[in-house]
């Protein structure tokens, strides 16, 4: 077996192309030798970040994440509201929306990890609280031949929520991707290995989906979807 | 198993404890990358906030054998402020000596008490030639392709590459030498 190792501090930097970094990737997973030499040059990069003078953060940030996670946690669906229902005016995609609400709550009970179950129960809880929203607007999200991939809520403040059927496989993540008409390159938006993940919308044109490696790529790779909104 | 691996299998079973001992560990260091690359104290807190939360959610997917559990949470770092430094409307500019920020640029305008508005190279770096190392910070701190490289640097691209990949692997010889028994 040849060994691309001439390839790996690119690929640590994250400047490969996408075919490149896809084709080593697959080499990583079977190649026991690269897999040390990407390992032993990660040591560099942590040379790199260690050679910074430090700087303090705030001290109050690890609350902040605390309660963003509590928040994450406590999420719950309101009780019924006494408000009379509403029409929803986008009853297809609500419908799609909805069927994969569904699907994931098949798959819900397949997981075999508890933190992995209380992972799907919460994303579901997040969902159905977008759902919620009378402001939400439910776009389909298409491959290249019409093929539903997932659906995409968006909400007028500029969040979207990406909604899918399942968590990536393992080594790999969800990226999304924001697109201006003016522009050539797409933006990244955010990397989720979940199915349910919410990224900023405000300022695209068009929302694209891919498949990456766990650390995300510099562009996409493995096209999965895209939506114009 | 050392301490770090051991504080990411219990993330990887929702440990929440282990988030707060990796949090004292490295947030630091974390803060201190997000504040060197994107130079603004509030975006370095959310990318502190967000590569963490990111931790929480990733950490069964951090596979020993590519690399240490710093080096996964520094690449989730660096991502998280990569991403950032690519949705705004323009990198900040370089000048002809290719210093890493343009100090008429907004965003190298210094922060009160900033330490990191410009980087000298220090500690490990120097064992660098001057232009590997200036080369290898453009590329990991401020996310410029090889072509952005050859353009800033006036070198050819073929140079540019394996200037960067003699540095990368210098370092890691560097390391290797002083990691013997």
């Amino acid at each position: 077996m040849s060994h691309p190792d001439d390839r790996l501090p690119d690929y640590l930097l994250g400047m490969l192309s996408p075919e490149e970094a896809a084709e080593l990737q697959a080499h990583l997973e079977a190649c026991r030798v690269c897999q040390e030499e990407l390992r032993q040059l990660s040591g560099s990069l942590i040379t790199m970040v260690e050679a910074l003078p430090p700087a303090p953060p705030p001290a109050d940030a690890f609350k902040k994440i605390q309660a963003r996670l509590a928040g994450e946690r406590t999420a719950k669906v309101p009780s019924a509201s006494p408000r009379p229902a509403r029409r929803f005016p986008y009853g297809w995609a609500l419908a799609a929306v909805l069927s994969l609400v569904i699907a994931g709550g098949g798959i819900l009970w397949g997981y075999r990890s508890q933190q992995s179950y209380r992972q799907a129960a919460e994303e579901q809880r997040v969902v159905a609280e977008w759902l919620l929203h009378l402001d939400v607007r439910p776009f389909l999200l298409q491959d290249r031949e019409g093929n539903r991939v997932g659906s995409v809520l968006i909400r007028p403040d500029g969040q979207a929520l990406f909604v899918l059927r399942e968590p990536t496989a393992e080594g790999r993540a969800y990226q999304a991707w924001g697109h201006r008409d003016d522009e050539d390159e797409l933006v990244s938006l955010g990397i989720s290995q979940r199915p349910v993940f919410e990224v900023a919308w405000r300022g695209y044109e068009a929302l694209y989906l891919s498949l990456e490696p766990s650390e995300g790529s510099p562009q996409p790779t493995v096209p999965l979807g895209r939506l114009r909104l | 198993m050392d301490l770090e691996t051991g504080l990411m299998a219990r993330l990887a079973d929702g440990d929440e404890g282990a988030l707060a001992e990796l949090y004292e560990l490295l947030s630091e260091r974390v803060y201190t990358l997000a504040l060197r690359m994107l130079q603004s104290r509030e975006e370095a807190e959310e990318v502190l906030q967000d590569t963490f939360l990111k931790l929480y959610r990733k950490a069964g997917s951090y596979r020993f054998e590519l690399g240490s559990p710093r080096a996964f949470i520094y690449t989730i770092a660096r991502n998280e402020a990569l991403s950032r430094l690519r949705a705004r409307s323009a990198r900040p500019a370089k000048s002809a000596g290719w210093e890493v920020h343009n100090p008429n640029s907004a965003l190298a305008a210094p922060e009160a008490g900033n330490p990191l508005t410009r980087v000298e190279v220090e500690g490990a770096l120097e064992i660098l030639a001057e232009d590997d190392a200036k080369l290898l910070q453009l590329a990991f701190f401020d996310g410029y392709s090889h072509a952005e490289l050859a353009s800033v640097t006036g070198m050819p691209l073929g140079t540019v590459k394996s200037k960067l990949r003699r540095a990368l692997s210098k370092l890691r010889g560097h390391l290797e030498e002083h990691e013997s028994p």
